[in-house]
């Protein structure tokens, strides 16, 4: 009984971020398909997924913060807490802008720039799970959080490698500079993705510092 | 009698403040319920006065001889001190002014003899107070880090634990007072031979009103203590009142009343220490400075005239 409250935050916590998982690798899997068929029913289906995905994990995410108003954590903990899941969730909402970019403005990405597409998502998402690590070992193990900071921080600054080989790429080739911008900023919304993850790790790193050596 | 009143009055005064220094941080961050912290405050008070409140209501009726009518003067003057002066919002240490106000007392009585020895013993344990607390501060802060970092907790664990610690430490800190500040309220009733000199009556006596202070009126100063004092995190907080309660503890058990409020502030001039930060100001210092001097003084000015023209 004592440390049932404990565990009802733990795992709201932990339902919250594989839900949020859940939302990008829902992502990744319709711009996957994207990339393979276009605009296809299918990928349409896959954008609805994510829509679905970001609408539940915003509900776990209000359950997980009603449940920090009682008294499991002192305020400044639940300050800590509360910042963090806030800032979490801009991630999942980006996943979920960019797949609706794409679907609604019909954007067309040349072939030549798919396998760089492909890759830009992949970093992108893959700064999303080490930050899911991160955040889960805030309610496991601190100690293991300042590793993974430092990954989410390679894997953000690879992001904004391939964007910026791929904008001046796309910039380099012939073409109408109209859909060279719309492809711009398509490249700077999925890298976004990486951005807010390492906002996120940034506060990390400060809880983290806060624990006393 | 009826004289005790004074010193029940004074000891009232005294819970209403320095409730403050035990659990007025943890209160006024909101990680321990007022409510709880009154209540848990004025069980250990009592404890801590029954338990070991006897040595210094020894020393302070020992400093000069006192009847129930001169023990009155001084509670009131004493308790009068240190509401004029909370008044003004001007530190103030009970101790400081109750021992001022004896030697005042002895000092208007001809042929009265002040224990100048014991008094040197007693301003000596003063000048001890923040800087022990400051001592202790420094040593406990890497130690209780060390312990806390080698329990590997999460947030949740780590927050639960400092709630549980921050109440343990109040607790204590609760007792060493109750411990420390008896004397303060009964010591020159004792000397007095109110009650017989039944000691530990007078012990439970003066427990019992500072606890009524503290549950009757302290949450005003806890909330405006706890949250003027230097902004600490939880863990410091706890750092802070277990050194405090720590070196209280130790002055009681050599029977000389202290000053809390100047402990505290020692224990956070510790942490600032380790941590290579500073904390406290000049001007808190010169606060600490101030109140050796004029509580002391005011207090002792007061008993003189009213001994020398009354009694």
């Amino acid at each position: 009984m004592f440390w049932k409250k404990q565990r009802e935050i733990e795992d709201a916590i932990e339902q919250y971020l594989q839900e949020t998982q859940k939302c990008l690798s829902a992502f990744s899997q319709a711009t996957e398909v994207y990339f393979t068929e276009g605009l296809s029913s299918r990928f349409g289906e896959l954008v609805e997924k994510v829509h679905e995905s970001e609408a539940e994990s915003d509900r776990k995410r209000r359950e997980a913060e009603s449940m920090m108003y009682g008294r499991a954590l002192i305020p400044e903990h639940r300050g800590d807490v509360l910042g963090l899941l806030e800032a979490v969730d801009l991630v999942p909402n980006k996943a979920e802008s960019v797949a609706y970019q794409i679907w609604l403005q019909d954007m067309v990405v040349p072939d030549e720039y798919k396998e760089q597409f492909k890759a830009l998502v992949a970093a992108n998402v893959a700064s999303f799970d080490l930050l899911c690590g991160a955040v889960n070992n805030l309610f496991v193990d601190p100690r293991q959080i300042l590793p993974v900071v430092e990954k989410i921080c390679e894997k953000e600054k690879e992001s904004d490698r391939i964007e910026r080989k791929l904008i001046k790429s796309i910039f380099d080739s012939p073409g109408d500079k109209a859909e060279k911008i719309l492809l711009k900023e398509l490249i700077l919304e999925i890298g976004a993705i990486s951005d807010r993850a390492e906002n996120v790790s940034d506060r990390l790193r400060i809880i983290a510092v806060k624990f006393p050596k | 009698m009826y004289t005790i009143f004074g010193g029940i009055f004074l000891g009232w005064a005294l819970g209403t403040n320095d409730a403050a220094n035990v659990f007025g941080t943890a209160v006024a961050s909101q990680i321990v319920r007022y409510r709880t912290a009154v209540i848990l405050a004025a069980i250990f008070i009592i404890l801590g006065s029954v338990v070991q409140g006897t040595g210094g209501i020894r020393t302070l009726s020992g400093l000069t001889e006192q009847t129930e009518t001169s023990a009155l003067v001084v509670a009131l003057a004493a308790a009068l001190t240190v509401l004029s002066m909370t008044r003004l919002k001007l530190p103030v240490s009970t101790s400081q002014a109750v021992v001022g106000a004896i030697i005042g007392m002895g000092l208007s009585q001809p042929g009265q003899q002040v224990e100048w020895g014991l008094l040197g013993k007693v301003v000596a344990c003063w000048v001890g107070t923040p800087i022990g607390a400051a001592l202790m501060a420094f040593l406990l802060y890497p130690v209780l880090a060390w312990c806390l970092d080698m329990l590997h907790l999460n947030i949740v664990s780590r927050s639960r634990l400092l709630r549980a610690a921050l109440i343990v430490a109040g607790c204590y800190g609760a007792y060493a007072l109750g411990g420390n500040s008896a004397a303060n309220v009964t010591g020159v009733f004792y000397g007095a031979e109110l009650f017989g000199g039944n000691i530990r009556l007078l012990a439970l006596i003066g427990g019992a009103s500072i606890a009524s202070g503290v549950l009757t009126y302290s949450r005003e100063v806890m909330l405006t203590v706890g949250s003027r004092l230097v902004p600490l995190d939880a863990f410091s907080a706890l750092v802070a009142v277990a050194a405090q309660a720590i070196t209280v503890h130790v002055y009681a058990f050599i029977g000389v009343p202290v000053s809390t409020s100047q402990a505290i502030v020692g224990g956070v001039l510790g942490i600032g220490l380790f941590k290579g930060i500073r904390l406290i100001n000049s001007r808190v210092l010169f606060r600490i400075l101030w109140g050796w001097l004029a509580t002391p003084s005011l207090a002792g000015l007061m008993t003189f005239l009213v001994g020398k023209l009354l009694l």
